[in-house]
């Protein structure tokens, strides 16, 4: 009997600790790349059928059009005519691609490492002119997938993968899926009585200032000549600290952000551009925006921006070789922004679209504040504001600042 | 897990029906549960009606079993007198396990983003009362094993200067188990 006991005990014991181990499935994706001939890419660079959009990225907008990126994919050519029902009438294929720009019917777009000239002069029957190669040398295919002469990485293959994971304590993953996408960049806004053919949001880091192109990759700025756009040429690539991200002009000068600072360099000379100020904050990240006398600077955390730091600072330009911070505001985390007049719109992350009255800039007024969607660009133009969102492009009517009402929305279709 | 909860929820429906003088009674313990990889402290309260040797009710409660989280349940129990004032009971439940993490946030280099999915919960067990007092106040022994589910999706955001930057998700599903001691105090 007592034996019995024993073994009926150990059994049981046994059981128990079978029963007692835990069971977690972890769920991840893997990424494969899809890789295509290079002078394919090129032939398909073209006004394609209309895609669903995804995953927008930089907006630009030009006459009646609206330039939307398709991150990594390529540029959804949206007619705007009429802003409460925007209508999307092609895309064009550009993989690796993150900015455009346009100026006398020629875009401008990354493709990966390299510029791409495409003729929109008929937006409908886009036509690819040439390419540029390694003006973005920064670009790298990440994850270990390099980039070789004669290919580029069109798509992903992605398949969900299930395992048992055992070692689970203490532990977080980054994925496996991998990505082509190093650091997204764009275009620029118009203002200051300068001839930009279009506008582009405070995320750019393409502009455009007459007959010249600016463009930013992680460590230049590089400058072409586009008095001919269908033969741009690089004049100038002026070497600058790390991590800047952001282009805006005005007047003579561009207002640069980076992840340390605001940088002000004078194009009196605009195929040399040449530093003439700066103003240091703590490092993070931080799209610009100015109205010729005050920059309005977003500072926001998260990323690659470290410091734990989410505000509006106000910056005083009336020394443009010392720039002097005059007021800084609270913000949850703010991305692009835009000011037309005394209105600044601003894109504070996932605190939605925040709208002030900023004719005093250091006691700015909160108009508005809308809720529910996760901003980073806005593009404000002739009382029609352009706002990116995760889920989708909005457009709202600001002709009247007490009641701002939304006109259109293109849904994100994931 | 439809049939389960309507197995017990019927149950419950019956013994209701078949009262003729029905009793409230409650449950409310202490304990701990002894996993795999950690041992943590739940609290616990069950509360319905009794009707000679049945009880059906609702409980709910709080455990720290690795994650932090809320089951609510239908609980059953038979009672088996063995001496004056002093019963075996079997209990079971099953209902629904609400996981309530303090981590919204994963820092580091990447920025993870964590959210939670709500999963099956269910215990059995085998308890002891003895009746203290002259009413149906009780104290309550009880060994048991508890099983809970609960999923885990974590957003990474891929660093980049500009956004949007790219995301990319994966999910955890897990299946807790743990042996659980409980004392506590009813009528």
């Amino acid at each position: 009997m007592r034996k019995i006991s024993l073994i009926l005990f150990v059994m049981s014991a046994l059981w128990l600790q079978s029963c007692l181990k835990d069971k977690i499935m972890h769920t991840y994706t893997i990424a494969t790349p899809v890789y295509a001939e290079k002078a394919v890419v090129y032939a398909n660079i073209k006004s394609n059928n209309p895609e669903p959009v995804k995953n927008p990225g930089k907006i630009y907008l030009y006459g009646n059009y609206i330039f939307l990126n398709e991150l990594d994919k390529g540029v959804h050519i949206i007619d705007n005519s009429n802003p409460a029902a925007p209508v999307q009438k092609a895309f064009i294929n550009i993989p690796g691609n993150l900015d455009i720009v346009v100026k006398d019917n020629i875009l401008y777009a990354d493709l990966f490492s390299d510029l791409v000239v495409v003729d929109i002069s008929n937006p409908l029957a886009a036509r690819f002119v040439k390419f540029l190669p390694h003006i973005f040398p920064s670009r790298s295919y990440g994850n270990g997938f390099i980039a070789d002469s004669n290919r580029v990485i069109v798509d992903w293959i992605k398949r969900d993968t299930t395992v048992r994971y055992e070692d689970y304590r203490n532990w977080y993953s980054y994925d496996m899926l991998l990505y082509s996408s190093a650091s997204p960049q764009s275009g620029t806004a118009a203002n200051g009585g300068i001839k930009t053919n279009g506008i582009a949001g405070s995320m750019a880091r393409f502009s455009l200032v007459n007959d010249y192109m600016y463009c930013l990759n992680n460590y230049q700025l590089r400058s072409f000549d586009v008095t001919n756009p269908i033969d741009p040429q690089q004049v100038s690539a002026v070497t600058m600290p790390w991590n800047i991200e952001t282009i805006y002009p005005f007047r003579d000068k561009l207002f640069i952000g980076s992840t340390t600072g605001m940088f002000i360099y004078n194009i009196s000379n605009p195929a040399q551009p040449v530093q003439e100020g700066v103003f240091q904050h703590a490092r993070a990240c931080d799209p610009v925006i100015t109205d010729g006398v005050y920059a309005y600077v977003t500072l926001r955390d998260g990323t690659m921006c470290n410091q734990a730091l989410n505000q509006l600072d106000v910056v005083d330009l009336a020394n443009m070789a010392s720039p002097a911070l005059r007021k800084s505001y609270a913000m949850t985390n703010p991305h692009g922004l835009s000011k037309d007049g005394n209105i600044l719109f601003i894109c504070d992350g996932r605190d939605g679209l925040k709208i002030y009255n900023a004719a005093n800039p250091v006691d700015i007024k909160l108009l508005k504040h809308i809720k529910g969607m996760d901003t980073y660009d806005a593009i404000a133009w002739n009382n029609n504001l352009l706002v990116v969102a995760k889920d989708g492009l909005y457009q709202y009517n600001y002709s009247n600042q007490e009641n701002i009402t939304l006109r259109s929305k293109i849904t994100v279709n994931r | 897990m439809r049939l389960v909860l309507t197995a017990v929820f019927s149950l419950l429906l019956i013994t209701l029906a078949a009262q003729q003088k029905p009793r409230f009674s409650t449950m409310n313990s202490v304990g701990i549960l002894i996993g795999e990889h950690d041992t943590a402290p739940l609290l616990e309260t069950v509360n319905g009606v009794v009707y000679r040797n049945w009880f059906g009710g609702i409980g709910t409660g709080i455990d720290w079993h690795y994650s932090r989280s809320i089951p609510l349940f239908f609980s059953g129990a038979r009672f088996f007198p063995v001496k004056t004032g002093k019963q075996l009971q079997i209990t079971s439940g099953v209902g629904i396990n609400f996981p309530w993490s303090n981590s919204d946030y994963i820092g580091g280099w990447f920025t993870t983003t964590p959210s939670y999915k709500n999963g099956l919960y269910w215990n059995t067990g085998l308890g002891y009362r003895i009746a203290v007092g002259k009413r149906h106040d009780a104290l309550l022994f009880h060994l048991g094993y508890v099983n809970k589910t609960y999923t885990q999706v974590n957003t990474t955001t891929i660093p980049c200067l500009i956004p949007p930057c790219p995301e990319t998700k994966e999910s955890f599903h897990y299946s807790l188990n743990a042996l659980s001691v409980k004392l506590g105090w009813g009528f």
